[in-house]
């Protein structure tokens, strides 16, 4: 109601502008009204529908699971036949319709205004779709907000967290587009698909990437923490990321030679997608989950086969390891368009080729070894959040500080830690020497960065530091006794898969049950108290 | 498959959050078809343990089974056949009754001419029928209660699992999600419903388990607990025509089996250690000795009393 109200007051204003704007344009007997002003009006309320839609939309999609739970309706869903899958589809399409209806409302008077001239219909129905697959984007990143908060109160602080930054540039760009360039946002992609058609199927399939991916992470959290549909979903991670890594690799050549800016952009967007979520997914509890082990009991085969997308000991790593793997032969395509080019001598290209690939993989195998660091903490009994924090924090803080160091006091024997050189290793010098200028001459200052050679010692590192924390981790496996490798070991633990022959168990007396007889209130471990605690 | 006639199995169940065992190695077993009640205080682990069995919590350590299928495994296959009512049912806004019930017959992959079948049939045991077109919003409590039942037996499950189902309804409200309760027994369901409204559970269920501070202190039917509890002694109130003085300690103490528990003018209270049949003993003694009975009535541990005994009040 909320919602229609606002709408009806957006149309309100648009119908009262034009009339206002006819009657003091009225110089043109033979028209209605003005089309110049008609196309600027329409702009404005484009405008103003994607302003609507970013600041409202947010907010219903952030809570939508988040409302359920508070008002006690989540529970009487989850007990009734509908998967995780089908809860959060029918979530995210509740929204999606709920988004077409707010757009729908306002369609009969734009389109009136295209009989009107000035603009045409097929140019607003282009940009409806465009609208459309905002609140598509929106409601999917929404679902899976509204699914990591417990509960409706974190719910309104994390919505606006996980949108402010991409809201904030899409306004941007919308009112840089529709209000100062006067045009649309379809004109816009259709001038960037010709100019840069790589960038914007990039661009195109990222989006494609981060929706699909939000709703993916919105059912694996609302699946039951034991259950089995961890393996379809790291399947599907892993196919995400195949994509990504497809479209890098048929690309790698033209971004790789963008030059200057858009090298480290490049870098750093690709560091950002893989960090934060195979973080999360390293530094997970070393626990299978009972559903996992059940499959390993029932179907040894078919579990053996999928080994590296089950979850638990150190397949956690292992599947990490195995996405970076998959972004390898990105970087070992030739840069052909530096080395043809005829304004470069070849020994100057071929180096040139040779230092963006060396960066390249000293950024792959750094986040190898930040994903080491993260695995080693979730063995020790961190929590995934906790553990990808501490890995990327730890590592953040540590190249600073010996970077400082090393400039200050000259201090030797930091082989990865180059000045320049060890900053590479955090997405943060990424971004900012990609972001700014300044970075770059920040940057020029350090001249063994572009030493031949340089960044290599750097991966070097980085790989040492990867077996460093794996091994550590085997060793707390080891010694707190967890399987590693095994998914099912025979031992259920505590969690009682097969009903026991025992009957109920009364005490001497009859009255009481308790075939124990002893007070174990501390005997439940660690991980299976973590399991309990995420589902309650 | 199960290994008994139980529908209902829980082994050494154990739940935690955090350093608080909500649950603690809990075991009981429910038959097919009779009323069991869950008692306890407020937080004593009733709705911890009816998540789990309604795979809404994954346990710490033991198991569940309903109809001999694990709440942990196959968890799918048990929502087919329970039905769940939580202690504060939740409504969508701007639904009406009907449309509320049709929703979750979707959600239980009811469709087309089924669909109206069993939402008619459900409407009739719940006497929905004048409320169908009711906002589910605008709803008392206690219909809201009889809605959300008519919900949870729309997949015509088995096991009903319904959690404090009289909490803060109005008397008629109660006596009336009574008789629905024991027309669901008599259609063979079984009913599994927590409370702390003893006087509401008596007279109904056919076994209780009694849970405090996350443990089972006691599980049967009633007779049997009372049977236990009382460890084979049976009370009983006696009143003679005339107060018998100091002279009937020393004529009934030589009976085995009797100990006398209090006198007070013509009543006193004894225990009757073995048969119950033997206990014609004492009158025959007391009608020989010149001691007229004017009544007798044998002590009945109600639920009530048995709570009592067995619990502390303490929560964790």
């Amino acid at each position: 109601m909320v919602i229609q109200i606002i709408y009806l007051v957006i149309v309100g204003f648009v119908l009262s502008l034009n009339i206002l704007d006819w009657k003091a344009t009225n110089s043109r007997p033979d028209a209605l009204w003005s089309t110049v002003s008609t196309t600027e009006l329409v702009y404005v309320y484009l405008f103003m529908q994607t302003l609507a839609l970013c600041v409202i939309f947010p907010f219903l999609a952030g809570s939508t699971i988040s409302r359920e739970r508070s008002e006690k309706t989540w529970a009487l869903l989850r007990t009734t036949s509908m998967t995780p899958g089908e809860l959060i589809r029918g979530k995210f399409f509740a929204l999606l319709s709920q988004g077409v209806f707010i757009l729908l409302i306002s369609a009969p008077l734009l389109v009136m205004m295209t009989l009107l001239g000035g603009v045409a219909l097929e140019n607003l129905l282009l940009e409806y779709l465009v609208h459309v697959v905002v609140i598509a984007w929106i409601s999917a990143v929404g679902v899976l907000s509204s699914a990591i908060t417990k509960k409706g109160a974190a719910s309104y602080i994390s919505t606006p967290l996980f949108f402010f930054f991409p809201m904030l540039a899409a306004l941007n760009g919308a009112g840089f587009t529709y209000l100062s360039e006067k045009k649309t946002i379809t004109s816009q992609l259709i001038n960037f698909h010709a100019s840069e058609p790589k960038a914007f199927y990039l661009t195109i399939s990222v989006i494609f990437i981060s929706g699909l991916g939000s709703l993916l992470g919105a059912i694996h959290l609302t699946s039951p923490k034991n259950s089995v549909r961890s393996l379809p979903t790291r399947i599907g991670i892993f196919m995400l990321y195949g994509y990504a890594a497809i479209w890098f690799f048929v690309y790698a050549p033209s971004l790789l030679n963008m030059g200057g800016d858009r090298d480290f952009l490049i870098l750093a967007f690709f560091a950002g997608i893989l960090l934060v979520p195979l973080l999360r997914i390293a530094g997970a509890g070393p626990e299978v989950p009972l559903g996992i082990r059940q499959l390993g009991r029932d179907k040894p085969i078919a579990s053996r086969l999928l080994v590296l997308f089950t979850p638990g000991g150190i397949r956690n790593l292992l599947f990490c390891v195995l996405i970076i793997l998959l972004f390898i032969p990105a970087g070992m395509v030739e840069v052909g368009g530096t080395l043809n080019d005829p304004n470069i001598d070849l020994v100057t290209a071929t180096a040139g080729v040779d230092f963006l690939r060396d960066l390249y993989f000293s950024v792959l195998f750094w986040l190898a070894s930040l994903m080491a660091l993260a695995w080693f903490l979730g063995q020790c009994g961190c929590g995934s959040i906790l553990s990808a924090s501490l890995a990327f924090t730890t590592h953040l803080v540590a190249v600073l500080v010996l970077t400082v160091l090393k400039m200050r006091w000259g201090i030797q024997g930091w082989p990865a830690y180059e000045p320049g050189l060890g900053m590479i290793s955090t997405p943060f010098n990424l971004i900012q020497t990609s972001g700014s200028y300044g970075a770059i001459n920040f940057q020029r200052g350090f001249p063994s960065y572009f030493e031949a050679g340089a960044v290599r010692v750097d991966t070097i590192f980085n790989i040492a530091t990867f077996v460093l924390f794996t091994v550590l981790g085997c060793g707390v496996s080891l010694v707190k006794k967890m399987p590693l490798i095994a998914v099912y070991s025979g031992d259920d633990g505590k969690l009682l898969l097969d009903l026991p022959d025992t009957a109920p168990v009364l005490d001497d007396s009859g009255i009481e049950i308790d075939p124990s007889g002893a007070d174990d209130s501390e005997s439940g471990s660690d991980s299976q108290v973590e399991t309990s605690k995420d589902e309650a | 498959m199960s290994l008994s006639g139980a529908i209902l199995q829980v082994r050494n169940l154990s739940v935690s959050f955090g350093k608080i065992k909500a649950v603690n190695n809990v075991n009981f077993d429910v038959e097919r078809g009779v009323i069991h009640g869950f008692i306890g205080p407020n937080g004593a682990g009733k709705t911890t343990t009816i998540r789990v069995i309604s795979t809404l919590q994954v346990p710490d350590e033991g198991g569940v089974w309903v109809n001999g299928q694990n709440v942990l495994t196959q968890p799918d296959s048990i929502r087919m056949n329970l039905g769940y009512m939580p202690d504060h049912v939740g409504v969508y806004a701007g639904l009406s009754v009907h449309e509320y019930l049709e929703f979750f017959a979707m959600t239980r992959r009811i469709y087309g001419a089924k669909k109206a079948s069993v939402i008619a049939d459900v409407v009739e045991l719940t006497d929905l029928g004048d409320l169908l077109d009711r906002e589910v919003e605008s709803l008392s409590k206690g219909m809201r209660q009889r809605m959300c039942l008519a919900q949870t037996l729309l997949h015509e499950p088995d096991l009903l699992i319904l959690d404090e189902p009289a909490s803060g309804l109005d008397p008629r409200a109660r006596i009336e999600f009574r008789d629905l309760i024991l027309e669901l027994r008599r259609l063979g369901k079984t009913v599994f419903l927590s409370s702390h409204i003893l006087s509401e559970l008596s007279p109904i269920c056919d076994s209780v388990s009694i849970i405090e501070k996350g443990r089972v202190v006691a599980h049967g039917s009633i007779d049997e607990i009372q049977t236990l509890m009382s460890q084979g002694k049976t009370s009983f109130d006696v009143t003679l025509l005339k107060d018998p003085g100091n002279e009937l300690e020393p004529l009934l103490s030589q009976l085995p089996g009797f100990m006398l528990v209090m006198i007070q003018g013509k009543k006193f209270r004894f225990e009757w250690t073995g048969d119950v049949e033997e206990v014609s003993k004492v009158w025959e003694l007391l009608s020989t000795n010149g001691f007229v009975i004017s009544g007798i009535s044998k002590k009945e541990d109600n639920l009530e009393n048995i709570f009592m005994s067995l619990t502390t009040g303490e929560v964790q």
